[in-house]
């Protein structure tokens, strides 16, 4: 399968690469249609005033010739003058055609500036500015600012983004460096074919990294998921070389990584708790959601610290106009948004909030069971809330300022109460008790921001961050005895376990324009950890009397990493483009400094219009690291950092991929990758016979990984249909010295299949239509069939013994749902319904070993003649399947 | 914490959607291999078990015997102290057994040898007896008197000191045996509050005291008594009945004992717990965390050879009631 794949991609390399000559055949057609076809074989645009050509006709046949020979003799004797520049083929009235003008005899401008939405003024980030004429095009960097460096003379400038009514404007006479503020308008149509219309265009067409995707709050929206809650990381689970872990969860393993080996950022700050309700839910509030970059198979210079995958969440900053918002109703949470200015113009804010019902829900419930029992009481309550919240500040048109504050929290809350709490009587004994067990865990950012234009073509950024993440496992218990006749004895035992990270983040970024054909991106920066793997505490004693309280504080690591980067993209034709960078990571720990080297190479060759074949080099380093004992998301995994006997763990990446785009806007692509892990740390088998008090460390091993595969992905943005349907072929394993007795083993998550198909349709202004399916290779899982007998008198009772014989030693079955969701749009807002799994086909997530209870079995007669009929167990495999098909619904009131 | 417990555990695993689960069969064939076991015990002949292991649905029901799956035709060597001292003899029931008579300190190696089902090795160091220094108890309270047909209910805190030989690695298990039925006739139900006692609960994390079932392991190591005489203590709930006043009946007792016991059998008991009560070992049980393993020594991965070396002291528990009654 590999060996076709590879086959597959040389062939159509190839393919591309043959474009260039022109074989034509016409007898008096129409000059247009002749070009149109001559564009379509050598790539080239044609530029003419339509009064030149009106009614001219082409007689012309030519087998594999020179372009500029066969528009030589097809304008001779015409009055027609060309020249070729770049993609351009410009024509004009003149029987000469002039020698091209080489860059060196050319005057370059600058024109910079924000691309702006117009009525909020929020900025648009990744939107497409290029000049017609020059055909020289960039993007909008994170703060909405762009930088074109163009010929002096005519400039033809136009905007493109998604959902934006394109943006143009020609200047006749450009002799200057020039600020240029765009503001572009909403649209409701897509109204035009172009090679390059959005961000996802540009990192597929033109930037020289493989693997790079930007989503919008809109396709994250249309993304159909469980509870229909909108969410950025399941929107990304329907991604080629992506898997999403166990079913129904944010997970997130990219090209045959762990799930610690993902860069989450907030406004580029990291955040390391992503998950909501055992992963069943993100911690990203899609109303807060400006738009998603996300990378995974050539990173961008300025990333480093994880292995597989970056991503980006940028958040609204809040309308400069007026003021909006939203709250939204659902089945399992409620949300609700507002932005607006607070100085017209000037300064802006955006609040986002949101809660999950399911403590409220439980009230009822837990009250009727309550009612029924006058002593016994339950207690159990969860929710999950988080609070995005911005300020964003305009200076000046070339200079912002924003603070930015996040809070996502989980809290679960269980345990009983029993007894009288009041004193009944003095003629009994008389007791109470309550244990409270509290989990708690989640994560905090609070950072600030200035972004700044230096100068036309110069950019900096400067960011202050500090995030925090914590998780503790508490209980409370209370006790109070009171014999008749005897003195109360109240008391209770308190006790806490926490775990936390805290980072204080300073950096200093700046893009520099130097020349139109390059640009150079460099960065300082310094974060301080302080890592609290654990943290004990306990306080008992009397109620009202004396306590004693003990704390453990062990492990508590600081530790310090320092960044520095530099970044060129050089182009120096329209056809080839390099990336080059190189990111170095000082980790400082225990006395001992870890030095990380990451340097990164791209280059994208344009064999023709619209065709794109890129090749990357990726290294990536990550010094701290997630530890995990359960297969989902809970407060006991522990976020660690690297120590001073550890090497850093490090993947190199290799990645290739060829591209190309449709006129009719369907987009296909193939990506091949390789990719090796270096120094992966995880637990030894048998960790967990080692004491809790152990140093952590005895109990983890270091190993390597390795992943490749093939992602091919047809997409289409255009239109009232939009959607994609994509293919992995994936393999991923491990080795360690001390797991699976040395031996190589499959990753848990090496699916080897994957297919998703995502369709959304716009039926009307009134109703969309959206579906997602996803098929893919079952989870790798451990199962042993093998048992083995204990000693008698070794053990007080019996235990199942299996033998290992191996980790991740069974594939479970193929996986595939269908999610549907309608969304139906009214005057004020909308309402959503959706259909998870909506074939109800019951996904097995686990297997796991069990026993069936057999009524009867052998009849067995007793000296009496009486029959007896013993019931009894046998030994089965069971496969454990989760979530049948899950119907959910939410409105949402739009102001 | 239960309610704790099966909330997380609900919430975790998703139950609460109306979770499915399907009786199937895996496409795996592992081949079975021998499974060696044996609790070598100070002063006592040796005895061996070789089984072979089966496939989980080999057997009709959940219950197997040695009988189902012995080895009786195996060749069970013994080295002690690098010396092989002897083959043992089947016996019955997967049982060889030998005449050596284990001793403190030895270094004991067992090999076997089949003709289906491979080789198997494994070796153990026999610890050596730490004594009991003495047993003293502290009585909490004690409700009701020590007259005919009377229920007493008393809350005895037990200690048994010792003293862990220093600059070694050991390793200990407490033992309390009781008979229910008193030679007299009196009756008592005794229960231990394990968390009384701190080195019975080092193996716990703050998570596992909170989710896991950490009752009833009463092993533990002397990385926190290093050389050091050490009270442990066994903390006991007890309801005794008093069926007779008969001074001159035999009283209750209660024996208490302290187990040496080997590296193997500590970790063996740890996986146990691990395995069947640990929170992440019962999040296995929805295929929500990796699997854990039994601890084995053996060269198969299947059985385990341990050692222990027993020291024991018996109390009057009837003297103790009487005079914890009297008024």
């Amino acid at each position: 399968m590999m060996k076709r794949a590879i086959l597959l991609f040389i062939v159509a390399t190839a393919l591309a690469l043959s474009a260039g000559a022109v074989n034509i055949d016409a007898i008096n057609r129409p000059a247009e249609k002749v070009f149109a076809e001559i564009a379509r074989q050598t790539g080239k645009n044609f530029v003419y005033d339509a009064e030149l050509l009106r009614g001219m006709t082409v007689s012309i046949t030519a087998r594999d010739e020179r372009l500029e020979s066969v528009l030589r003799r097809m304008f001779a004797g015409k009055g027609i003058a060309f020249e070729i520049k770049g993609k351009n083929i410009t024509l004009r009235r003149g029987t000469t055609t002039p020698a091209p003008a080489t860059s060196a005899q050319t005057r370059r401008v600058t024109i910079s500036g924000f691309v702006r939405e117009a009525g909020s003024g929020e900025t648009v980030i990744g939107a497409v500015v290029s000049d017609s004429i020059s055909r020289i095009t960039t993007a909008t960097n994170d703060a909405g600012f762009f930088s074109l460096t163009v010929p002096a003379g005519r400039v033809s400038i136009s905007v493109l983004y998604p959902g934006f009514t394109p943006y143009r404007q020609s200047y006749t006479n450009v002799s200057s460096n020039r600020d240029l503020n765009i503001t572009m308008h909403p649209s409701e149509v897509l109204q035009e074919v172009t090679v390059i219309g959005d961000r996802n265009d540009m990192l597929a067409l033109d930037h020289a990294q493989p693997g790079a995707l930007n989503m919008t709050r809109e396709h994250i929206i249309n993304t159909p998921v469980l509870f229909g809650e909108s969410d950025v990381i399941k929107a990304l689970q329907l991604e080629p070389g992506v898997t999403a872990g166990i079913e129904g969860t944010a997970g997130l393993n990219v090209h045959g990584g762990d799930n610690d080996q993902n860069m989450y950022m907030l406004d580029n700050v990291p955040l390391y708790q992503v998950n909501h309700f055992a992963g069943l839910f993100s911690a990203f509030n899609t109303a807060a959601i400006k738009n998603v970059d996300f990378y995974k198979s050539a990173f961008p210079t300025a990333m480093d610290g994880r292995l597989s995958s970056y991503m980006d969440v940028h958040t609204i900053d809040g309308s400069l106009e007026e003021h909006h918002g939203s709250f939204t109703l659902g089945l399992t949470s409620g949300a609700f948004d507002i932005n607006g200015p607070i100085v017209k113009g000037k300064t802006s804010y955006s609040f986002a909030l949101r809660r999950s019902w399911f403590d409220i829900l439980s009230i009822p419930a837990l009250a009727i069971a309550n009612t029924t029992n006058d002593t016994d009481h339950t207690i159990a309550g969860y929710a999950f809330s988080d609070i995005n919240a911005k300020i964003t500040h305009h200076f000046s048109d070339r200079s912002r300022a924003y603070v930015m504050f996040y809070y996502g929290e989980d809290y679960l809350r269980a345990g009983s109460e029993s007894g009288f709490k009041e004193p009944t009587d003095n003629t009994i004994d008389d007791w109470y008790s309550k244990d409270v067990g509290k989990l708690r865990w989640g994560n905090i950012v609070a950072s600030a921001g200035w972004t700044h234009v230096l100068n036309s073509n110069i950019f900096g950024s400067l960011t202050a961050a500090y995030t925090r993440y914590f998780s503790s496992v508490g209980s409370e218990s209370r006790e109070i005895v009171r014999p008749r006749g005897m003195d109360i004895s109240d008391s209770f035992t308190k006790t806490r376990s926490a775990n936390s990270i805290d980072n204080w983040i300073a950096k200093y970024t700046v893009d520099w324009r130097p020349t139109e054909t390059s640009t150079i991106g460099a960065g300082i920066g310094a974060t301080l950890h302080n890592f609290l793997p654990s943290r004990e505490e306990w306080t008992m004693g009397a109620t009202n009397g004396p306590q004693t309280t003990v704390r453990d504080t062990t492990g508590n690591y600081r530790a310090g990493q320092y960044m520095a980067y530099v970044d060129y993209n050089f182009t120096p034709t329209d056809r080839w483009r390099f990336n080059a960078g190189i990111h170095y990571t000082l980790f400082n720990i225990d006395h001992k400094t870890h030095h990380g080297i990451s340097p990164r190479v791209a280059v994208r060759y344009t064999p023709a219009e619209r065709w794109a074949v890129k090749a990357s080099y990726s290294r990536a380093c990550q010094p701290v690291y997630q530890l995990s004992q359960s297969l989902i998301s809970l407060p006991t995994d522990r976020w660690l950092p690297i120590t001073a006997s550890d090497p850093m763990p490090t993947a190199d990446n290799v990645a290739f991929a060829l591209v190309y785009k449709h006129n009719a806007g369907y987009t296909f692509s193939v990506e091949a990758y390789y990719k090796w892990l270096h120094n992966l740390i995880d637990y030894r088998d048998g960790y967990y016979l080692l004491p809790p008090t152990q140093d952590w460390t005895q109990s983890l091993d270091h190993g390597k990984g390795r992943s490749k595969g093939f992602d091919f992905k047809v997409a289409k943005t255009l239109g009232n249909v939009t959607g994609h349907v994509a293919y992995s072929l994936m393999w991923a394993d491990r080795q360690f010295d001390n797991r699976n007795f040395g031996r190589s083993y499959p990753a848990r998550f090496d699916n080897r299949h994957k297919i998703n198909i995502l369709a959304n349709w716009r039926i009307n202004d009134r109703w969309e239509l959206n579906a997602a399916w996803t098929g893919m290779s079952g989870n790798m899982i451990t199962l042993s069939t093998q048992n083995w007998l204990e000693p008698d008198d070794i053990f007080d009772w019996s235990t199942d013994n299996v033998l290992n014989t191996g980790i991740n030693n069974y594939r479970l079955p193929f996986y595939h749902r269908l999610d549907l969701s309608v969304v139906r749009h009214t005057k004020r807002g909308h309402w959503s319904i959706s259909l998870f799994n909506t074939y109800c086909n019951w996904n097995v997530i686990a297997a796991v070993r069990d026993t069936n209870f057999v009524y009867g079995g052998t009849p067995m007669y007793d000296s009496n003649g009486n029959i007896n009929i013993s019931n009894t167990t046998v030994p089965v495999f069971k496969s454990i399947s989760l979530i049948p098909i899950i119907p959910s619904f939410s409105y949402t009131w739009i102001f | 914490m239960d309610i704790l417990k099966s909330i997380v555990i609900s919430l975790a695993s998703g139950l609460l959607l109306t979770g499915c689960y399907q009786d199937f069969e895996p496409d795996l064939y592992e081949e079975p291999v021998v499974c060696l076991s044996a609790l070598l015990k100070v002063g006592e002949p040796i005895s061996v078990q070789v089984t072979h292991t089966w496939r989980y649905d080999q057997t009709p029901t959940n219950i197997v015997n040695a009988d189902d799956v012995k080895i009786d035709n195996a060749d069970v060597t013994l080295i002690v102290n690098g010396q092989e001292i002897e083959h043992l003899v089947y016996k019955a029931a997967a049982q060889y057994a030998g005449n050596y008579i284990v001793c403190e300190g030895d270094s004991v190696t067992i090999n076997v040898s089949t003709s289906t089902y491979g080789n198997a090795t494994a070796s153990v160091e026999v610890p050596v007896t730490v004594p009991i220094d003495n047993i003293s108890h502290v009585v909490l309270s004690a409700n009701g008197e020590y007259i005919l047909n009377k229920r007493i209910e008393a809350a005895i805190d037990f200690q048994m000191t010792f003293t862990d030989p220093a600059k070694t690695q050991n390793y200990y298990m407490a033992g309390l045996e009781r008979e229910i039925y008193g030679p007299a006739g009196n009756v008592f139900w005794m229960s231990l509050d394990y968390n009384r006692e701190p080195l019975f609960n080092e193996i716990f994390t703050p998570l596992e005291a909170l989710m896991g079932d950490t009752g009833g392991y009463t092993m533990f190591t002397d990385r926190s008594i290093d050389g050091q005489s050490y009270p442990l203590t066994m903390a006991t709930r007890l309801h005794y009945i008093v069926n007779t006043t008969d001074p001159n009946t035999e009283p209750n007792m209660l024996t208490f004992k302290l187990y040496s016991i080997s590296k193997s059998y500590y970790d063996y008991l740890l996986s146990v717990y691990q395995v069947d009560d640990s929170f992440n070992g019962q999040l296995g049980d929805f295929g929500l965390s990796e699997q854990r393993h039994t601890y084995s020594n053996v060269s198969t991965g299947a059985g385990i050879v341990a050692a222990c070396a027993i020291d024991s002291r018996a109390v009057n528990l009837t003297e103790i009631i009487q005079s914890a009654t009297k008024q």
